[in-house]
């Protein structure tokens, strides 16, 4: 006998018919109406038939048909799935709940929102910048060469030699390449300038990264080797938009004609440089100015290529070199393009985890909200769970409002995420939208989503627990006062406070000290007098100031003018104002007494003679430049302390020798000495600097100084100068009417340049520190204000038994402050921590003493202070305005 | 012999099936009806029972319905026997007979 089935039938066509019929539900309902009204006619005729009355007809009727909402409920579970069924229950009940309390909804959406939206806007950004790949072949095994020390990764630059020695020597590597001078360029066509982007790189450059030009060819060894190979690679965009794509042009880039033999695929990665050129390679020691990378061998490892890049460069250095580098210096491997996100990781993870603490915030001021509606709310839900809701069903239409809330809220930061990286990328002090495809992809939305439905699961799943601990029948009984809170809800609540007021503490001391590095920066000296000093900056490009005779004459010429200018004390003329960046250069210190024959590292600037002088630079041995200076008479330089200190130690540098490497070989002697100044990096290391007379400067100097940067006219008054700036304009117009200037500058703007890196990120973190205050107060008022209502049956009692309102006002203060002074507490131990980590990851800014430190921490604990008082004031002022009659009758 | 909602499934299913070959197309309520009657009142399908089941069969495919007037000129609904619904008849019927005797031996054995 076969096996005996009981037939339950359930084909595929049955499930697919099932779920369709999820979609003609209002049709299937009304149908469903129909029969049953059609079987309740047919029954009360049937009674009627019998002879009973029209009345006791329906009774029987209705009795023997059943309640009809529990026949609707078993025709639904019959007819589709049940818990689908229940579910857009839920969110229909859920929604019209929400629209039935419409503050609440809109605080909830917009803490969620701003919590969301701050992360996804962060994470965008690292996404950008740390997480997604560069489409190369194989982008894992591109490498770049970076120096490291004790575990602390350096800039990645090297100088020419090294790069030669890892070229040719490094086994590890298919292909090394390197690249160097990112910067503007003016492209010359048909008499009109225009500025765009290049860089110089090595032959092998697009060979190493796996790239082959989608037209022409790419560099040659041969086109290394002097700096005036005319050839160039274009950017797709470049040939397409600015060439016409056409290919049979030469470029002429700052006054050399380049002819371009190659034009890049067009999905290759976008960055801000639009034409390669070459890089001239030279076996000097010249300084750190170039990047390398390389790619690795098929069956070679990071490891094994850093092991031998560091042992060719500690040989090459003891070979070559008589400065060693320490012992405990190596390279590492770090992939491609980090060193495009170098000295922006840092920043980036910081402020991941300072949106990341907001979000814990939003995320306990979310509670909060829910628990209060949840209180609100406790006699509906006691009714519900009293007519026969089961608890399970309670907690999960709960469950599904905060996640129909998170929803929302995750859509809200979306929005509020987008505006947030346009107000970022619109402030930053770096174009980060040029060096990353800034844009919301797949990742960022699916991480933006998940944390608001993580955070809506959480944060519904706290009332829902609580929610079902309570007894229906006390609820009722109590008028809903206390079913969700009780002992249990109120302690939660206080647990919450605290962790908000000691998360915003963290970052409120975190900005701090953020905040007082970058004062510490501002003060940094430049090394001169600052005082009352103007700069106009003025762009010389182009061939009416290519040879130092026409911008000596040009020089000349103004400054005479400028000085008919009354109320001023000194004039003069520089390619550089200090805490500005001058030339790199090479330079031959025959006098030297280590390795007198190599090109050494220098900095190089042109002033007119009397520029040091008005400076006030202080001079330290010989004699500032003066009017004798001229093209004809011998050549001279002044040098900084750190030039000959380090190159000329222990010997007298008046008088010394040096020999120019700066687009030609100048001959000159040392006459003076100058303290250093700073250049714009303020905190690094001092530059050996090398100060020259116009009058005295090679034309190929002069020509590249005026392609790559604006020089500056300065003046210092006696006095504030108002109105200078005018007549200096009006001045130097007259003098020259082509010559726009650019920019007036004062020294602290020069600083604020220096350090806007800086700046904005310090300002950045204080600002999300403010938001965390805002949003813990806000917090803490919702709190203080429940604990208030809550109390206020015995509030009124004591009042009425005749205890001074302020009194019991002070007292609700003071367990606000009570709860803040904790979370406080908790909080500064955090930080200190946490500077200590700050520290750590910016040397540069910050410099956890703590002796400098407290007095930062004592003015952020007062705003904390404040507010908490605020938030406290509010609620403490209700008591006093209790009517203890009407409170005792509304029980 | 157990009433009312205690019915298996299956068996309300093949008692709904065999009323409507027997009768042709016909509304709920003339099914429960019917089924009152031949039962000699013992079968008494509850409303709750009854429609669940048309609207299980009819998803399934052994039935199908449309709208049609009833008596007194009424909207009615009226479900009727397709072909499938027929084989499945045919089967559960077999199916039924075979329970019947297993039931009957197993229940006889010492």
């Amino acid at each position: 006998m076969g096996t005996h089935r009981v037939s339950d039938g359930q084909t595929t066509g049955g499930e697919m018919k099932k779920f369709l019929d999820l979609f003609r539900r209002s049709a299937l309902e009304r149908r469903m109406q129909e029969e049953f009204a059609h079987h309740m006619e047919m029954l009360v005729d049937e009674y009627r038939k019998q002879g009973h009355s029209p009345e006791e007809a329906t009774r029987r009727a209705r009795r023997e048909f059943g309640s009809p909402e529990l026949q609707k409920d078993r025709h639904r579970e019959a007819r589709s799935f049940p818990w689908l069924e229940d579910l857009f229950a839920d969110l229909r009940l859920a929604m019209r709940q929400l629209r039935l309390a419409p503050g609440y909804c809109a605080i909830a959406i917009l803490t969620m929102g701003l919590g969301v939206g701050a992360n996804t806007a962060i994470f965008t950004l690292v996404n950008a910048a740390l997480l997604r790949n560069a489409p190369f072949p194989e982008p894992d095994r591109l490498k770049e060469l970076t120096k490291s020390m004790k575990g602390r990764i350096g800039w990645p630059v090297f100088d020419s030699r090294q790069f030669l020695e890892f070229r040719d020597r490094a086994t590890s590597f298919a292909h090394v390449a390197a690249m160097r001078d990112k910067g503007n360029i003016n492209w010359l066509k048909q008499d009109a300038a225009k500025e765009i982007r290049v860089m110089r790189v090595s032959a092998d450059f697009f060979r190493a990264l796996g790239i082959e030009p989608q037209q022409g060819r790419s560099f040659e060894r041969a086109e290394e080797g002097s700096n005036s190979a005319a050839v160039a690679i274009v950017t797709h965009r470049f040939w397409q938009t600015q060439m016409g794509e056409r290919l049979d042009q030469a470029l002429n880039l700052g006054g050399q004609v380049h002819l371009v033999v190659g034009v890049l695929p067009a999905n290759f990665p976008p960055t801000t440089t639009e034409v390669y050129l070459p890089m001239q390679v030279r076996s000097i020691q010249d300084g750190d100015n170039i990047q390398v990378f390389g790619r690795l061998k098929d069956g070679v490892n990071s490891a094994q290529a850093a092991e031998e890049c560091t042992r060719l460069l500690h040989a090459l250095a003891k070979a070559e070199y008589k400065r060693q580098p320490p012992p405990e210096m190596g390279i590492t491997m770090e992939p491609y393009g980090s060193s495009d996100g170098r000295g922006y990781k840092e920043p980036l993870v910081l402020l991941s985890g300072v949106v990341g603490l907001i979000l814990l915030i939003a995320c306990v001021n979310l509670a909060n909200l829910m628990l209060a509606r949840a209180t609100v709310r406790g006699r509906e839900m006691a009714i519900r769970a009293s007519l026969g809701a089961g608890r399970f069903r309670l907690a999960r239409q709960m469950v599904t409002e905060s996640i129909l809330l998170s929803g929302l809220g995750g859509i809200a930061g979306l929005g509020i995420a987008q505006a947030f990286l346009t107000l970022l990328v619109m402030a930053s002090p770096v174009p980060i939208d040029k060096i990353w495809t800034i844009k919301m992809d797949g990742v960022v939305f699916g991480y933006a989503i998940g944390i608001a439905v993580m955070t809506g699961l959480i944060f519904g799943l706290v009332p829902a627990w609580l929610a079902g601990h309570s007894d229906p029948m006390e609820a009722i009984k109590d008028g809903g006062s206390k079913a969700s809170s009780g002992k249990s809800g109120s302690s939660v609540r206080r647990i919450l406070v605290i962790a908000e007021v000691a998360l915003s503490v963290v970052l409120l001391l975190s900005s701090g000290v953020l905040l007082r590095g970058l004062m510490d920066l501002m003060s940094i000296p430049s090394g001169a007098d600052e005082s009352h000093v103007l700069a106009a900056q003025m762009s010389l490009r182009g061939e009416r100031f290519d040879t130092s005779a026409k911008a000596t004459q040009f020089f000349d010429k103004g400054i005479e003018r400028l000085r008919l200018i009354p109320n001023l004390e000194s004039v003069a003329v520089t390619s550089a104002m200090p805490l500005e960046r001058g030339l790199n250069c090479s330079v031959v210190v025959p006098d030297s007494p280590d390795r007198p024959q190599d090109l050494k590292f220098m900095n190089w600037r042109y002033s007119s003679p009397n520029y040091l002088d008005a400076m006030r630079v202080p001079l330290l041995a010989g004699r500032y430049l003066n009017d004798s200076d001229q093209a004809t008479a011998p050549a001279v330089a002044i040098v900084s302390d750190t030039f000959a200190k380090r190159y000329l130690p222990g010997k007298n540098p008046i008088g010394a020798n040096v020999i120019e490497h700066c687009g030609g070989k100048i001959s000159r002697t040392i006459v003076g000495v100058v303290a250093d100044l700073r250049t714009d990096s303020l905190k690094s290391k001092l530059v050996p600097t090398m100060y020259i007379p116009v009058s005295q400067a090679a034309d190929d100097i002069i020509k590249a100084a005026h392609t790559w940067f604006p020089m500056s006219w300065m003046v210092r008054t006696r006095d504030a100068g108002q109105g200078i700036a005018a007549r200096i304009e009006a001045e130097l117009r007259a003098l020259d009417p082509m010559q726009p200037i650019q920019e007036f500058h004062t020294m602290q703007s020069f600083r604020l340049e220096a350090v806007r890196n800086e700046r904005f990120l310090a300002y950045l973190v204080s600002a999300f520190a403010i938001l965390a205050l805002v949003l813990a107060s806000a917090g803490l008022y919702g709190v203080m204000s429940y604990l208030v209502t809550q109390r206020s049956m015995e509030f009124a009692i004591r009042l009425a038994l005749g205890a001074p309102g302020t009194e019991l006002a002070l007292g609700v203060i003071r367990h606000g402050m009570g709860l803040a002074s904790v979370g406080l507490l908790l909080g500064a131990l955090a930080a200190a921590a946490l500077v200590r980590w700050l520290g750590s990851q910016f040397p540069n800014m910050v410099d956890p003493v703590l002796a400098k430190d407290i007095w930062v921490y004592a003015a952020m604990m007062g705003c904390l202070i404040l507010a908490v008082l605020l938030a406290c004031l509010p609620p403490a002022l209700r008591i006093t305005r209790i009517h203890p009659n009407e409170v005792l009758r509304e029980s | 012999m157990k009433t009312k909602q205690e019915i298996l499934q299956g068996t309300l299913d093949l008692i709904i099936l065999k009323t409507l070959d027997t009768l042709g197309p016909q509304h709920g309520y003339g099914i429960a009806q019917r089924v009152q009657q031949v039962s000699d009142g013992l079968l008494f399908l509850n409303q709750g029972t009854l429609y669940p089941a048309l609207i299980r069969l009819d998803q399934k495919g052994w039935i199908t319905s449309e709208y049609g007037p009833s008596d007194n000129n009424r909207k009615a609904r009226y479900y009727s026997l397709t072909r499938p619904g027929k084989k499945q008849l045919v089967e559960e019927l077999q199916q039924w007979e075979l329970t019947v005797s297993l039931m009957a031996k197993l229940l006889e054995a010492k």
